[in-house]
């Protein structure tokens, strides 16, 4: 550590530095914090257990997202179509025909792969904005003429149904324990695909397809399977998330909640796992835990707006690479800038806390005076902290 | 090796190409040369897949590659560069070079996505064919940079060794020299001098740096509006006075 920070010219090395710049074996972290994540809610009440597979269901629809955006580079404002497709796949075969619970999940996944064959094809030849829309479409589509089919539905009302839930997962916490190996697996499968021949050859076909063309990559096949696997997590997802939710209706699956997936994971971080699990979290924090208090939900989500005009201008990694400059930048000039950077992130955490708690106009105004003190202090930082440097 | 016979191309009511027909022998190093428009690149994008010709055939050691979509062809054993370099830009140079090595690799989508034993060992022998071409083209210092750090003569390097790392049969150069320094550009005649040793490749490569070319082709083949219009002996073509004519301009008359 000390010859770290020697060679970048600095001659003392805080206490708090080397406490913050320690590295935690990255495993143990992982196994820690999963076990955490695990146990913590399955120790309160049964409510904590539902908060928490809703947030596990919601990293395996925003993986979708990863996959298909941030790894190979197409735009789809349907994934919660998908979502809705597993939902309604996983009524028709356990609901309606009474198929074991492994069956209806495994159709709620299989269900999905027609559906990604037939938009990723016309895909083909659309890009960006153009493929955004054409998805909007087929999101639309489904929500009038699928899921409110009364064929689909099987009874008299088009406005959704109710579902049983099988008896292993019964209780909340069964779901949530499901849900959570559920979204391991998925993340598991995620994060390794950037080391191995899918992940590249998604990433090629993002880049540049001529360039991935000439290198023998096939651009069709692998644009196409990106449509299928970020089919299939929401699909084996939604078959979870109709039996917490107890039931279907299809307003559920619409084109504004794949909106707000998308936007969620773009301000998590379009290119990792982690930015899939900050984007659930900030989204069942936003639904679940602030409802009813709409001070702190409009607060959070004018957060979340700031952070997406940053990510849109400056960090196309969202949340996730802010954080990890903060880091670098931070470790350059260790005894003047960490106490910044944690400042920074303790005044954001006060100020949410004291918006929870106090749900009056002071919190909302003294979050206003931080956030502003938080930008002059950001256009003053060359003056204040470099110039002595 | 490679034998091209009537090959026709138009564009609406231009003719990109009309009847052409060449030969590359085995190991042979063929050059293309011709004023801009002569349909040098059209040929090469013929060759790789992204036009599709008109009429004529193609044949890559026996194999009708017009029959084949372009990613077929690479794993055939054809290699192409481009006239401006076309990496992946986001991506470091050593995951460029595994993304020319997507076509050595066997392993399924599923295997890859479950990270199967037999994916993981194809991905560590891949990673060493990686370091190899490195090697090859001293690239250790640039292996974590993203390609669009990159200057764009280091840029042109690290796209040939792309293509190498293909390992392909048949390699086709468009304009190795174009944006690259003087200086770098007889650096450049060594080099692809022993890639061409090295990997015993057969080369068809259009370049307007003649003294290059000169230095590397056995033959050359001269195109103007689509058109062959000389071949053979380095030397012989560029004296041609059609070519001298179409190439670098009307020669002065001599008082």
């Amino acid at each position: 550590m000390t010859s770290a920070a020697a060679r970048l010219g600095e001659g003392r090395v805080t206490r708090l530095e080397s406490i913050l710049s320690r590295r935690l074996p990255r495993t143990t972290a992982l196994v820690v914090g999963l076990a955490v994540a695990l146990v913590v809610p399955l120790a309160q009440s049964p409510f904590w257990s539902f908060v928490a597979a809703l947030t596990a269901l919601y990293v395996v629809f925003g993986l979708s997202v990863v996959v298909l955006t941030g790894l190979s580079g197409q735009i789809s404002l349907m994934q919660f179509t998908y979502v809705g497709v597993g939902a309604f796949a996983a009524y028709v075969a356990g609901e309606r025909n009474g198929l074991p619970l492994p069956v209806a999940v495994v159709i709620a996944g299989l269900a999905t792969v027609p559906v990604s064959v037939l938009v990723g094809v016309p895909a083909l030849r659309l890009r960006g904005m153009y493929l955004a829309i054409a998805t909007l479409t087929v999101a639309d589509v489904f929500v009038r003429q699928v899921f409110a089919s009364r064929a689909v539905l099987g009874t008299a009302s088009t406005t959704g149904a109710l579902m049983t839930r099988p008896s292993v997962i019964e209780s909340d916490r069964a779901l949530y324990i499901a849900a959570f190996a559920l979204a391991c697996f998925a993340s598991w499968t995620v994060a390794g695909l950037r080391k191995g021949r899918l992940g590249r050859a998604f990433l090629a076909v993002r880049e540049n397809d001529d360039a991935a063309t000439a290198l023998g990559v096939n651009v069709v096949k692998y644009r196409i399977l990106a449509f299928v696997l970020a089919g299939l997590y929401p699909g084996v997802g939604g078959a979870l998330y109709a039996y917490l939710i107890g039931g279907i209706a299809p307003l559920q699956f619409g084109f504004t909640q794949s909106l707000q997936l998308l936007f969620g994971v773009i301000v998590g971080g379009l290119f990792s796992v982690t930015g899939a699990v900050v984007a659930a979290l900030l989204a069942v924090l936003q639904v679940e835990l602030f409802k009813g208090r709409v001070g702190l939900v409009t607060m959070v989500g004018l957060l979340q707006l700031g952070v997406l005009l940053v990510v849109m201008m400056r960090k196309p990694g969202g949340l996730v690479q802010i954080a990890q400059d903060a880091v670098a930048w931070a470790r350059l000039s260790p005894t003047r800038r960490w106490p910044v950077v944690v400042g920074a992130v303790v005044g954001v955490v006060v100020t949410l806390l004291l918006a929870y708690h106090r749900q009056d106009m002071a919190a909302r105004v003294l979050g206003v005076v931080l956030a502003a003190t938080a930008v002059v202090l950001y256009r003053l930082r060359r003056r204040l902290f470099w110039s002595a440097a | 090796m490679l034998e091209v016979r009537g090959v026709c191309l138009s564009f609406g009511g231009v003719q990109a190409l009309h009847d052409v027909s060449l030969d590359v022998g085995r190991h042979e190093v063929v050059g293309l040369v011709g004023p801009n428009g002569a349909g040098k690149t059209t040929l090469f994008n013929v060759l790789s897949g992204f036009l599709r010709a008109d009429a004529g055939s193609a044949r890559l050691r026996g194999v009708e590659l017009c029959d084949c979509y372009p990613h077929e062809r690479i794993a055939l054993g054809l290699g192409r560069t481009f006239q401006n370099v076309r990496l992946f830009p986001r991506l470091a140079v050593f995951e460029n070079l595994l993304v020319a090595l997507h076509s050595h690799g066997r392993s399924s989508a599923m295997a890859s996505l479950l990270r199967l034993p037999a994916a993981r060992t194809e991905e560590r022998r891949l990673r060493d064919k990686v370091e190899q071409v490195i090697d090859l083209f001293g690239l250790d210092y640039y292996r974590h940079t993203p390609a669009a750090a990159l200057s764009y003569g280091t840029l042109r390097l690290v796209e040939l060794a792309v293509v190498v790392a293909l390992g392909p049969s048949l390699l086709l150069l468009d304009e190795p020299s174009s944006g690259v320094a003087q200086k770098e550009v007889e650096a450049l005649g060594p080099l692809l001098r022993r890639v061409v040793d090295d990997i015993g490749a057969t080369v068809l490569i259009i370049e307007h740096d003649i003294p290059l070319l000169l230095s590397l082709s056995d033959r050359l083949y001269a195109l103007e509006l689509g058109e062959v219009i000389a071949s053979g002996r380095p030397k012989d073509v560029l004296e041609d006075p059609a070519v001298a004519e179409s190439f670098l301009g009307r020669a002065p008359e001599r008082a």
